[in-house]
């Protein structure tokens, strides 16, 4: 599944750190959902819409069958 | 975050009676199994000994854990990263996955040599298994 944090992070000149902390997580987790290895929980993809002020829908691109 | 601070506090109380508990323990066993095997007794000494230390690890690491605030956040993150987690139990499932098939090998392998080695792992094998299949069931009606 593909996202835009990276994007609205950039935009919104936040660092990954500073997101983390924002949500809780480790700036690890935060490079991770980047790069598309992992992808969030629903709590952690709602947190991150509120966070960013969008919907998860705008935040999180679903691209058909994954992991079906 | 008070409920984490609670929760380390605990763990530090009970890693405390542990050490007390363990301690107490192993100078009853020194007077109950004088006439034991020097392997035996050493075996017991080793694996007290190195729990405690461990024990005493942990009551350092939650100590200090709880004199600063800092590195409570810090570790608090750490533990309820929900990608920690996932990694966790990812690894879990393969490490047990991956030493299941290792100790069926090794059930073939030592059944040409020793009977009794071959046996034991079986039977190892057979509770791992087991204890699996429980733990699931188990997950299956809590989910």
């Amino acid at each position: 599944m593909k996202n835009r944090i990276q994007e609205l992070r950039k935009v919104r000149k936040v660092t990954q750190q500073e997101l983390a902390d924002a949500l809780s997580v480790t700036r690890q987790t935060i490079i991770s959902l980047e790069n598309g290895k992992y992808n969030a929980s629903l709590t952690l993809a709602h947190k991150a819409a509120q966070f960013f002020g969008v919907s998860i829908e705008e935040l999180f691109i679903f691209e058909g069958e994954e992991n079906l | 975050m008070e409920e984490f601070k609670k929760k380390i506090q605990r763990r530090f109380y009970l890693c405390t009676m542990y050490c007390g508990a363990a301690s107490g323990t192993y100078f009853l066993l020194q007077h109950l199994i004088k006439n034991a095997p020097d392997f035996s007794r050493g075996m017991i000494a080793g694996v007290m000994v190195g729990m405690d230390v461990i024990a005493v690890f942990l009551m350092i690491k939650y100590l200090m854990l709880l004199r600063n605030e800092k590195k409570l956040k810090e570790e608090y993150i750490k533990s309820t990263d929900e990608r920690n987690i996932a990694i966790s139990k990812e690894t879990m499932r393969t490490a047990s996955v991956v030493s299941l098939m290792l100790t069926a090998i090794a059930v073939i392998v030592s059944g040409f040599f020793s009977k009794v080695i071959a046996t034991t792992l079986f039977a190892e094998m057979t509770a791992s298994a087991l204890i699996t299949v429980i733990v699931n069931i188990f997950y299956k009606k809590k989910m």
